[in-house]
């Protein structure tokens, strides 16, 4: 086996062999090796050294994608922490102004496009389960994970009493909650 | 086509970290498919065929606790290999601390390729690894990332910690050496 004189194709056949090169490059490969011999026997040995290296050792995509650190902690903890705040900050408020549509809170919720509706006149029901829950001092985001989970519960319930009537179109928005 | 390689439709490597990033799962898994083989064939011919399911892992458990801080000036691949390699660096270490033999450069690689023998009974394999065997540890690693992998001189460099020039001369000299041995 002699080595042929023209390096640069030499120099690409392991590219070749593995792919690697655009069209053109392996047009120009593939036109040099039909005309040169040792170019061929070169190519010939590396394959046989390719193949004498598989079949490559088993492994379990599963398990290792099973093993690798979940997406779900760290940043979009924080984001959710930051989104869900700014839910409850957006429902208390306007539940403090008093007699909020239930179906403004809901639509906050649901990230989409929100019609704030307020009948003016109406307060939140007194005395419902979710009263004692956003009585707090201080701003919203001062609040644990734990209470910010148990002001969601308690705002949902308020889901489940009577809608108010809306009176009157106070603002629009888009809603749009991080991801 | 040879095995591993990405179709030109297939998303790019940035382009499924970014997804990962967002939080979709399923990148992950199309990064792993993708790279796991190379690795484990890397892994297996630095001579830890039995350990390389463990190291690829662990590869990739480290290459996703900090992607973050992965910028993409060196391909993903290339950090794949690098990580994978200091992983089994620090193995021979350790092993070498417990048993007290020789150091790295010692590891006589004919001992490594015997152990391949049970798993395929091939002469025209046993030959290529009596023959790559003959190598020295840093040719070998050069010459069969090259050869396997496809890497270039630049990312060989990366990965083995030299630089292009060396990787070069290693891959050339390793390249004469196999050829007379398979002759
Ligand atoms: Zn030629």
């Amino acid at each position: 086996m002699t080595d042929c004189s023209n390096i640069e194709i030499r120099e690409w056949l392991p590219e070749y062999l593995n792919g690697m090169p655009g069209a053109a490059r392996r047009a120009e490969v593939e036109s040099h090796l039909a005309s040169c011999e040792d170019c061929r026997e070169e190519l010939a040995m590396l394959r046989l050294v390719r193949e004498a290296f598989a079949p490559t050792p088993a492994v379990d995509v599963a398990a290792i994608v099973s093993a690798l650190p979940k997406r779900t902690r760290g940043p979009v903890m924080r984001s959710w922490r930051q989104s869900q705040v700014f839910q409850v900050a957006a429902a208390v408020s306007f539940i403090a102004l008093g007699g909020i549509s239930l179906a403004v809170a809901r639509s906050f919720f649901n990230g989409e496009p929100t019609v704030v509706a307020v009948d003016t006149l109406r307060t939140a029901t007194p005395g419902s389960d979710f009263m004692p829950a956003i009585s707090f001092s201080g701003g919203v985001s001062d609040l644990e994970d734990e209470d910010i989970e148990a002001l969601l519960t308690a705002l949902e319930t308020i889901e489940a009493l009577p809608v108010t009537e809306s009176s009157e179109v106070l603002m629009t928005g888009t809603g749009r909650q991080g991801s | 086509m040879a095995e591993g390689l990405t179709d030109p439709g297939d998303p790019l490597d940035s382009t499924l970290i970014q997804r990962w990033k967002e939080g979709d799962e399923r990148a992950a898994t199309a990064l792993v498919e993708r790279h796991a083989g190379a690795l484990a064939r890397y892994v297996s011919s630095m001579g830890e065929r039995d350990a390389a399911e463990e190291v690829v892992q662990d590869t990739f458990v480290r290459a996703f606790s900090s992607l973050d801080t992965f910028r993409g000036e060196s391909s993903l691949r290339t950090w794949l290999f690098t990580i994978a390699r200091r992983l089994v660096v620090d193995r021979r270490r350790a092993m070498r601390r417990r048993r007290e033999v020789g150091t790295l450069d010692d590891v006589d690689a004919a001992t490594e390729y015997t152990a391949l023998d049970g798993l395929i009974a091939n002469e025209a394999r046993k030959k290529v690894w009596g023959a790559v065997g003959k190598l020295s540890p840093t040719q070998r690693e050069v010459f069969l990332l090259r050869v396997n992998e496809g890497l270039s001189y630049k990312e060989i460099a990366e990965v083995a910690g030299t630089t292009e020039g060396a990787a070069r001369v290693h891959y050339h000299n390793a390249l004469r050496t196999v050829k007379e041995n398979l002759e």
